[in-house]
């Protein structure tokens, strides 16, 4: 299975529909044993709300033993996490 | 205005829908005037002040009677008798002013009618009104709305929107 | 249900209400902004109120709003963090933004159902998120470090600071990200270490991901003073709890942190590891901690009550934080928003005529008292009287408002409209804080506009137009008001090319307004100006050339019972006088009475007041004569003549001198009566056209009383005496005196 795509926007206005995908995504990875992969090519915003949902998914991957990637991250996104020194806690490929 | 109007099968202005269909009658507040008898919808009576003091207004017609204060409000007076080219109503003890709440381009407005007499509040079924003789009435015949009969006399209804349009007052 | 409901649209139509101000607010702010682009107070304002907006909006699941608004603040964001400079082209944007939430509010607002034009605003916001995005995608922030090089060498007071922050569960929902506020953070300085603490956060599956549940400890290296710090977590202190511990502070400070925050067992490591606290303070602390003696009735020491017991450290350390929180807060209640209560206009009215009512029945009262003689009683409605006026003059001035905020509005008109035709106007604003009333204010916005926008369409030249003639290019159009005789005065004043008034004369002909041998003096060139029909723009441009004339805004005017009056001297400029009663405002007048009826002169007109010698009147016919005041011509107006009423004249007559624009004319009455205050009743809709009466007041006797508008009072004999001009010779006093 490829990586999923995010819809544009990693805001508070779409967490609710984007917490369903991540938590069927980590299902998925807990059934197949496939790795977490996130395409964030078309994420055009992130917020507070957006950064917290990664943060919940990527705790809850590190529990179940998984690692979560993040492929195509737009560059503000990218410079985010590394502002917040939260880069570690994922595989961030932009 | 013309004779039109009477010929018209549309509905008078002074009909209340509702209260039409419901009841099929009508509620006026008779009154007279030169010995004459008048009605208007008792839906459009906010109350009935005794005459008091009325400050003449200058520049105006000699129908416009002039000023009086209601409860704060200023409100105008208009002499129906003078309006209706009768001659300016001498004021008896019997004289009072009919405060009439009149809305026209959902703006509402009082406005009094200076009377001789309040007589009754007659209940007239709509089959019992006349449309208005197109001549030979005392008074304007776009002023009126219909005719009935109380006491075996003929009371003219008014349609008060004709005989006082606040914009066309205004305008002389 | 129906109370519930009523309440829902009671607040609704107050947050629309305030978001217009809000927006009105911005708009003051971004054109303040243009002249002064590095004012932080105003950019913070800025974004405070559309973030305000949007927090409420989002209340009331006004769902479009929401979402824009957020493109908007997010833009703002970045402003605020110095991610962005602020330049034209983004105020642009941002104008235009806040005109399109305008518009979204006023749909709403309307409970519109029309399907186009929601369509329409769609696309709007469409074109306009776009426009916003460039603002937010080209990522190229400013170096925080880079940023603060400059001032470092000011304040050499460097060092880092522990910012400890936890973030309330509703924060997200109230609007706040956290990410704002750590990017206004790099913008003070450089983030040495920042951890995102997560022990609150759930797993995945049991999140609610649009509660909050984050919180960053932060290490933040700057110059800033603490004020500015504080700054940063203005607009999220009542959503998270903030510590913020100064560089030079001591360790145990922390201790108090460690202790608040007992869900949190990593924290000691944590502070330990950014390097805020040494380990050994932690671990002395914690051991203290686990070691108090825990007896049945006695509470748990507290960290920090240890050490407060061991001397380590006073109670006032340990509430420092708590007391900067507070203080944080205080500042914010002294906000112009919570000084002001917002109410609607009719309530006052109904209070107005209350109060109104009561000055009635106090006089009465007083006058039942004064016929009892009763002495006491007497007393006692006097008190009443003085108290009952003083809650009327409180209860009229409620009404009042500065013109201020209307002209105030014209600063954005000037920019747009100039900028548009490549002009270059500068907007002078004098006596902002004049008075009058709201309803007058309102009405008198539109024609004010016009005027504004012909002055810069006609009036004023291109910048090198201007300079080849010798003027600065640099245009001005003052917008100036002030009371004067009971009316306002309001100028429009630009310093243009003025009129020519052989050009009118020559427009008018051609229409075939006037006949063409007809002959005018200067100023009835001017005023050709007003007649319907007229229009001098000889390109129609889409700014003047939007259907209205001089003709509809002299007669919007005169609705106001005003006056409108055009000065121009050709190269020089043009001034546009509009002269407005105060309508509902309180008037001092003065009573005089005529024949039976008391009238009311505004007594602000009032000069003087002289016995009517019949031996000085020289009547000319049958309104109006000359008065031999003292020597000097003064010309009056009989009342008793003009308004036709029937009376005995009595021997002595009184003559009330006023001022009428700029000459003296005196009103010929029967009696003084002194002064008043009065409220002013309007007339009502009848008497619209009724001129030389300005309104109506309810004297202590219940009697209306009517008050003169003077000015009309001297058009209207002057065209009496015009009418009877061909027919007698009459003496052209007053007439040359009512056109001065």
């Amino acid at each position: 299975m490829g990586a999923v795509r995010l819809p544009d926007d990693l805001t508070i206005y779409q967490v609710t529909e984007i917490k369903a995908i991540l938590l069927k995504a980590l299902r998925e990875y807990e059934r197949r044993n496939t790795a977490i992969e996130l395409d964030f090519s078309n994420v055009k915003e992130c917020d507070g709300a957006g950064v917290q949902l990664l943060l919940a998914l990527s705790n809850s991957a590190a529990k179940a033993g998984a690692t979560v990637a993040l492929h195509s991250v737009p560059k503000p996104l990218a410079k985010l996490l590394d502002d917040l020194q939260l880069s570690s806690r994922f595989l961030v490929n932009s | 205005m013309d004779a039109q109007a009477f010929h018209d099968s549309s509905m008078p202005t002074y009909l209340d829908d509702k209260q039409a269909n419901e009841e099929g009658a009508l509620q006026f507040l008779i009154f007279s005037l030169n010995d004459a008898l008048f009605g208007v919808n008792l839906m459009l009576v906010k109350e009935i002040s005794q005459y008091g003091i009325v400050t003449m207004v200058p520049l105006m017609p000699s129908y416009i009677k002039g000023v009086i204060n209601l409860r704060g409000s200023v409100i105008p007076i208009i002499d129906l008798s003078a309006r209706f080219n009768h001659g300016i109503t001498t004021v008896n003890k019997r004289s009072c002013i009919v405060i009439l709440d009149i809305t026209q381009e959902g703006e509402s407005n009082d406005i009094g009618i200076l009377v001789d007499d309040v007589a009754a509040v007659l209940k007239i079924e709509q089959t019992q009104i006349e449309p208005a003789p197109a001549f030979g009435a005392s008074v304007r015949s776009e002023f009126i709305a219909g005719i009935s009969k109380f006491n075996e006399r003929f009371v003219v209804l008014l349609d008060i929107a004709k005989t006082l349009p606040l914009d066309d007052l205004a305008d002389i | 249900m129906s109370a519930d409901s009523k309440l829902y649209a009671d607040v609704l139509s107050t947050f629309f209400a305030e978001a217009k101000d809000m927006l009105q607010q911005m708009e003051d702010a971004l054109l303040s902004l243009e002249d002064d682009p590095d004012d932080k107070e105003t950019i913070n304002a800025l974004f405070r109120a559309i973030h305000t907006i949007k927090g409420s909006a989002g209340l009331f699941e006004l769902n479009d709003v929401v979402q824009f608004t957020h493109k908007v603040e997010s833009v703002l964001d970045r402003l605020r963090n110095g991610a962005l400079p602020f330049e034209a082209k983004l105020s642009d944007v941002l104008l235009k933004s806040a005109d399109h939430i305008f518009l979204m509010l006023e749909y709403l607002e309307s409970k519109s159902t029309d399907e186009a034009k929601l369509a329409l605003l769609g696309i709007e916001s469409k074109a306009l998120v776009e426009q916003l995005a460039e603002y937010l995608e080209h990522d190229t922030p400013i170096k925080a470090k880079e940023k603060n090089e400059p001032t470092q060498n000011l304040k050499p007071k460097v060092g880092t600071w522990h910012i400890s922050l936890r973030f309330s569960q509703d924060a997200f929902r109230n609007g706040l990200d956290p990410i704002s506020t750590l990017h206004y953070l790099l913008n003070l300085g450089e983030i040495t270490t920042i951890f995102a603490i997560d022990d609150r956060l759930p797993d995945l599956e049991l999140l609610d991901p649009e509660s909050c549940f984050l919180g960053f400890e932060i290490r933040l290296f700057t110059a800033a003073p603490q004020h500015d710090i504080e700054a940063a977590f203005e607009f999220v202190q009542d959503d998270c709890s903030l510590r913020l511990f100064p560089p030079s502070g001591p360790e145990v400070d922390f201790v108090s942190l460690i202790n608040e925050l007992p869900e949190e067992p990593r924290l000691g490591d944590i502070l330990v590891e950014c390097g805020a606290v040494s380990r050994r303070i932690v671990e002395e602390a914690m051991q203290e901690h686990n070691n108090s003696p825990q007896l049945a009735n006695a509470p748990r020491l507290t960290i920090g009550e240890i050490l407060v017991a061991k001397n380590t450290v006073t109670p006032e350390i340990i509430d420092a934080a708590l007391s900067k929180q507070s203080k944080m807060r205080e500042t914010r209640t002294t906000d112009n928003s919570s000084r002001f209560v917002r109410v609607p206009a009719d309530k006052l009215d109904a209070l107005i005529n209350l109060v109104g009512e009561m000055v009635i029945c106090s006089a009465s009262a007083g006058l039942l008292a004064q016929n009892a003689q009763n002495s006491s009683m007497l007393e006692a409605t006097q008190q009443m009287s003085r108290l009952v006026e003083e809650i009327r003059n409180d209860a009229l001035s409620l009404r009042m408002v500065y013109i201020g905020e209307t002209f105030g509005r014209f600063k954005r008109v000037v920019r747009d409209v100039a900028s548009e035709l490549g002009k270059k106007v500068e907007l002078e604003i004098i006596g902002a804080e004049t008075e009058l009333d709201k309803s007058v204010v309102e009405k008198i916005a539109d024609p004010l506009m016009h005027l504004v926008r012909n002055s810069l369409d006609h009036g004023i030249e291109l910048p090198d137009v201007r300079s080849s003639i010798g003027k600065i290019p640099t245009a001005k159009i003052s917008l100036s008001a002030h009371h004067d005789s009971g009316h306002v005065v309001i100028r429009v004043i630009d310093d243009g090319c003025g009129i020519d008034g052989e050009k009118l004369v020559a427009k008018a002909r051609e229409r075939g307004l006037i006949s063409l041998n007809q002959q005018f003096t200067e100023q009835e060139k001017l005023n050709l100006i007003f007649l319907p029909g007229f229009s001098t723009a000889e390109v129609v441009t889409n700014l003047s050339g939007r259907g209205v004339g001089m003709d509809v805004v002299k007669k919007n005017i005169e609705a106001l019972r005003g006056q409108v009056v055009l000065k121009s001297t050709v190269g020089v400029g043009t001034t546009i006088e509009i002269q407005l009663p105060l309508t509902l405002a309180i008037i001092d007048g003065f009573l005089v009475k005529v024949g039976m009826y008391t009238y009311v002169i505004p007594l602000q007109a009032v000069v003087e007041c002289v016995d009517a010698d019949n031996s000085k009147l020289l009547k000319h016919n049958r309104w109006s004569g000359n008065f031999d005041l003292r020597g000097d011509v003064l010309p009056f107006l009989e009342l008793q003549e003009i308004f036709a009423i029937a009376n005995d004249i009595p021997e002595r007559r009184s003559i009330v001198v006023v001022k009428n624009n700029d000459s003296l004319i005196g009103l010929l009455v029967d009696q003084l009566q002194g002064e008043y205050q009065t409220v002013i009743k309007p007339l009502g809709k009848l008497f619209k056209n009724l001129r030389g009466v300005c309104g109506s007041t309810v004297l202590g006797s219940g009697e209306v009383a009517l008050i003169l508008d003077v000015p009309a009072l001297v058009r209207v004999a002057t065209e009496n005496e015009h009418e009877q001009h061909n027919v007698a010779v009459v003496d052209r006093q007053v007439l040359v005196h009512a056109n001065q």
